[in-house]
Parts: structure tokens; C-alpha cells; sequence
């Protein structure tokens, strides 16, 4: 780790970006091993030498749900679109998904659309979210 | 280092057998009736005088408890339940791995058994969710997923096997949404025919039944009406998602070596191979989500331990019955290509087909699954031996009785294939 950095590689660190509507992960400098994540040390080739990246927020729908039954901290938003992005790094990540039209009349499938990241602001929190290009 | 075959599913040198098993009824409702202790003590006693053991026999008292911390208040209940059994005064412990608390419990039982720290080990699964606020019920049943990564971000529970129903019907069926969504009512259907047998279902009535006593006639108009069918998380409906349950769940088992083995059981059923393994959490992390990486891993393992090639027309020629981790219908498409005994393209076809009916080529969940039969979570995976045991001691109802079984099959997995166990037993 590098000394200066005040950001450690922990998974608070990465909470906080959320907050601070970054998406990031780390990448191993020597093996090249990337981590939504985080680690210190890598957990393929040992390596310390590990840094944080930005993410494009570019990628596409792997999967995802339509949830009609929220948990309550969702309530105001639902019915939602929840799904897996697979961004153009090669990571996958959760996050919600908006822009979907009509998602009361269940659309068509929607894998392989491309989103873009965005956050969403609920109760004073930033959420990880993708919005379905147009 | 260990090889990965002996690291997964170790060689059970001892020839371990399950001497007795036993499972309480499983109920739900709004109204608690029994505590965990009341279902514990009353699976344990069962399982106990089925293998003759008395307490002084018992060596080891594992227990297999999920929600108890976060929906009674109630942990430390290995020694809650040890007292309930006269079982104080021996080593005891309480584990959690979600919904494959009891298999990991079978399993861990197996290595104490192994390293010769025990001779008899009892196993018990006990879960009470009935009389809890569903605000609760929700938010301890996601206790299982990723607190940081999944939970804020809408990925519920039915939600994340839902993601894998879409990436599957995406895939198998070209994201016809219809047609996949026909093929998962396809096992709700067959898990609920399956569970009218079953005394000691949650559900013991088909689906046929149930939108007949609602006044409808055809079954389908019942499953496609959103009134009685709802989306709970597109593209699983009610009717796609096992309920909450009450319930437990127990088993007593043996080093063949010890007394106990040969001097007062019943009789004897003999575990193969069993098989514990890791996957991924969070869910996106995985490298695939039509398949829980973990769940095929251990059943490669389980197959190789047990001698069965990893081919479907050769694990169906010895595996002849099986219960799998179905708490959503989704889960059970998952636990055909994981456990190979389909090929992974095949498997929303072969659910739709009835192929995994009773008189089909494999019949999968006798029991109701955790569909119909209820899903206590950490009493499931004990409960799945139970099935498994009746099924090769020729003791399940004409109708759900498997013919000539060589060995029986169980698939267990802790949340979203975080954790994931195969078991496969032997009739002595």
C-alpha cells in the first residue's frame, strides 16, 4: 500500500465511496486481478502492490428482477428493476436499474441492454444504480 | 496439501450410518405453537430411540440453528436444546450456514467422526419463524445475502433467484418469459402432487386442489391469474417460492466401528459420500448465474468419492431418487444442471417434461421439496436425510415409493450458493 493513501483497502473505504457516488474497485498492479472486492493483499498472487480504479460505469444488464415486494427501505421506489451489471472492466456488480418503461406490464428481456451508472439518493443515502441508455 | 477430492468430501474411513432420523411436522402461520426447543427435542427424540442411543451413547451434540438471533433473540442454543435432551455434561455447538446449516451439520458430524473424536454424533435442525412480523421475516431471511453489496441495492432474496431464473430463461428458452415461467410452474406443480403424500408437509395438497376449492377450475388460469398467481419478483411468482416454516429436524450418526452401530439400531443406512464446499458472496460476483458453482463442485466431489462417473445417463443409473435445495422453483432448475443428472441446456425442458416426476427418469423431491413440504432452513438439510432414508427402507407411500433405488441423492445450499453440500447414501 502505498504510504500517502487515506484510502485503505477495506470494505468501509468502498462503502464510503458509494456515498461519495464513486464506483470503484481495486486492481492488483503485478497480476492484474480486479475486485469489487477490496483487498490489501491480493488473493491471487500475494502481491501488496494494489491500487484503486474508477470504474467506467459503462456495461450491460446480466441479469435482473422486477421486485414487486420490496424490503422495507425500498418501499418508496418499488415496484424496482434489481440487477447484475456487467461492466466494461469485465466485473459484475449489483445495483438497481431505472429508465425501464412500463415496468408494471414486465417488458421484454432485457439482458445485454447497456446501462450507465448513476446513484440514487433515498433517505439521505447513496444508492449503486444503472440507467438503461436510450 | 490436500487433493481437492479429499479436502471436499473426505474418505469416511470409519463407513459412517445414519442409525435414526426423524422429522417433526412442519407448519406456518401467524401463530407461534412450539419453540425451537420443542422441535428439537421432539426430532431428537425420535432419531434417538430409532437408533437405540441413549444420551450417555451420544459423543457429540451439533446443532444447526439459522434465524434464532435475529427473529427470537436466541442464541447459544446448543446448550439450550443439550438440556432439553440430558445431554449435558458432552461437547456441544451451534452452526449457521444459512439454509445448509443441517447438511454442514451432517457434514461436520462426519469429520469429528473421522478424526475419531467422536463415535456418535447427534445432529439436530430446529427453526421457528411462525409469530414474526414479515418486515422481520424479510429482513432475516436476507441475512443470507451480502449486508453491503446486495441488501441496498433491491437484491431480496426471492430477487436474487429470480436473477437467476432470468439469466436462465434468457439463455434456454431465448427470454421467451411465458414459456419459462410455464416450465418453473412445471415444478410447483409436480413438488405440491408429490407433498400430498406427505403427513408431515407444510402443504400436503396439490395445486389442482387448491385453485379448485377457490372456485377455478383450470389449474393454469389459476397460476397465470396475478389475483391468486402474484408476482412477488418477476420472473418468480407465489407459487415459485417456498413458504416460512416451523420445523425440525434430527439424525444420529455413527462410526460403524462403534457399539452403538450393531447392537440396538433398527437398521442402518450407510452415507457414501458427503461433500462440503464454498461459492461465491455476493451473488454478481459468481462467474456464471445459470449454475451455483459450488453446488456443481461438491457434486463432482460426492460422485467421485462414491464412484459415479459425472456423466447424467451414468449418475441416473445409480442415483434413483433424489431432494434438492428448491426453496424457489428456480433453485431446483439450478440443482438438475448442477448435479448433472441433466445437461445444463436441458434443464427447464426437463422440469417442463416431467421427467423428474415420480415414474419419470429421475424423481426429484418425493417429499414436496422445500416447495410444499416447507423449508425450516437450518432443519432442511436433516429433513432431506429423512425422505432419503424412507425412500430406500421402503417406507414412503405407495404413490411417492421409488422401485429398486441403489442410492439416494440429497442437494443442499446456503443462500445464494455461498455454502453447498451433496450428500448421496447407501442402503446397508
Amino acid at each position: 500500500m502505498s504510504a500517502k493513501t487515506n484510502e485503505p483497502f477495506t470494505e468501509e473505504q468502498w462503502l464510503k465511496f458509494v456515498q461519495q457516488k464513486q464506483l470503484k474497485f481495486v486492481e492488483c498492479q503485478d497480476c492484474h486481478k480486479m475486485s469489487v472486492i477490496p483487498f490489501a493483499v491480493c488473493t491471487t498472487c500475494g502481491s501488496r502492490n494494489i491500487t484503486w480504479k474508477q470504474a467506467s460505469g459503462q456495461g450491460s444488464i446480466y441479469t435482473y428482477t422486477i421486485t414487486a415486494v420490496p424490503p422495507p427501505e425500498l418501499q418508496a421506489i418499488a415496484p424496482y428493476v434489481a440487477g447484475v451489471v456487467e461492466l466494461q472492466e469485465g466485473l459484475r456488480i449489483n445495483g438497481i436499474i431505472t429508465g425501464v418503461e412500463n415496468v408494471n406490464s414486465y417488458p421484454a428481456d432485457l439482458v445485454g441492454k447497456t446501462v450507465s451508472i448513476e446513484f440514487l439518493e433515498l433517505d439521505r443515502k447513496s444508492i449503486l444504480a444503472f440507467r438503461l441508455n436510450a | 496439501m490436500k487433493s481437492e477430492l479429499d479436502r471436499i468430501a473426505p474418505p469416511l474411513r470409519r463407513n459412517p450410518v445414519i442409525l435414526g432420523v426423524a422429522q417433526t411436522t412442519f407448519t406456518g402461520g401467524k401463530t407461534r405453537t412450539r419453540t425451537l426447543r420443542d422441535l428439537a427435542g421432539e426430532a431428537a427424540t425420535e432419531a434417538m430411540m430409532e437408533a437405540g442411543a441413549k444420551p450417555e451413547d451420544i459423543d457429540l451434540l451439533i446443532v444447526a440453528q439459522a434465524a434464532g438471533g435475529i427473529a427470537l433473540n436466541q442464541l447459544h442454543t446448543a446448550p439450550l436444546i443439550a438440556e432439553r435432551l440430558g445431554l449435558v455434561g458432552i461437547p456441544s455447538l451451534r452452526l449457521e450456514n444459512a439454509c445448509a446449516s443441517g447438511s454442514v451439520g451432517l457434514h461436520t458430524a462426519l469429520t469429528a467422526i473421522e478424526a475419531g473424536w467422536a463415535d456418535n454424533v447427534l445432529v439436530v435442525g430446529t427453526e421457528v419463524l411462525s409469530g414474526i412480523p414479515t418486515a422481520m421475516i424479510q429482513k432475516m431471511i436476507s441475512a443470507g445475502g451480502d449486508a453491503n453489496y446486495e441488501i441496498p441495492v433491491g437484491a431480496t432474496f426471492p430477487g436474487m433467484y429470480a436473477m437467476f431464473g432470468t439469466r436462465i430463461i434468457h439463455e434456454q428458452a431465448k427470454g421467451n418469459f411465458k414459456e419459462g415461467m410455464e416450465a418453473l410452474a412445471h415444478i410447483a406443480l409436480k413438488d405440491h402432487h408429490n407433498a400430498v403424500y406427505n403427513k408431515k408437509a407444510q402443504f400436503p395438497i396439490s395445486i389442482e386442489e387448491l385453485a379448485q376449492k377457490r372456485g377455478v377450475n383450470d389449474v393454469w388460469a389459476f397460476l397465470n391469474d396475478p389475483k391468486t398467481n402474484p408476482v412477488v419478483s418477476w420472473p418468480l411468482r407465489l407459487f415459485d417460492c417456498s413458504p416460512t416454516t416451523d420445523g425440525g429436524a434430527a439424525c444420529v450418526v455413527s462410526a460403524t466401528d462403534s457399539a452403538l452401530s450393531f447392537s440396538s439400531a433398527k437398521h442402518a443406512i450407510k452415507i457414501i459420500a458427503s461433500a462440503q464446499t464454498t461459492g461465491d458472496l455476493p451473488q454478481c460476483v459468481a462467474p456464471t448465474l445459470t449454475s451455483l458453482p459450488a453446488a456443481r463442485q461438491a457434486a463432482k466431489a460426492a460422485y467421485k468419492r462414491a464412484g459415479i462417473v459425472d456423466e447424467p445417463a451414468a449418475i441416473k443409473k445409480r442415483v434413483k431418487v433424489a431432494e434438492v435445495h428448491d426453496c424457489f422453483t428456480s433453485a431446483e432448475v439450478l440443482a438438475l444442471g448442477d448435479l448433472n443428472l441433466f445437461p445444463q441446456n436441458e434443464t427447464l425442458r426437463a422440469a417442463k417434461e416431467g421427467r423428474t416426476a415420480v415414474g419419470g427418469e429421475i424423481p426429484i423431491n418425493t417429499s414436496g421439496g422445500l416447495k410444499a413440504k416447507g423449508h425450516p432452513i437450518a432443519a432442511t438439510g436433516i429433513a432431506q436425510l429423512f425422505t432419503l432414508v424412507e425412500q430406500l427402507l421402503g417406507k414412503m407411500p405407495p404413490a411417492v415409493q421409488v422401485k429398486n433405488i441403489d442410492l439416494a441423492l440429497a442437494h443442499n445450499v446456503g443462500g445464494t450458493g455461498g455454502s453447498a453440500c451433496v450428500n448421496i447414501l447407501e442402503r446397508l
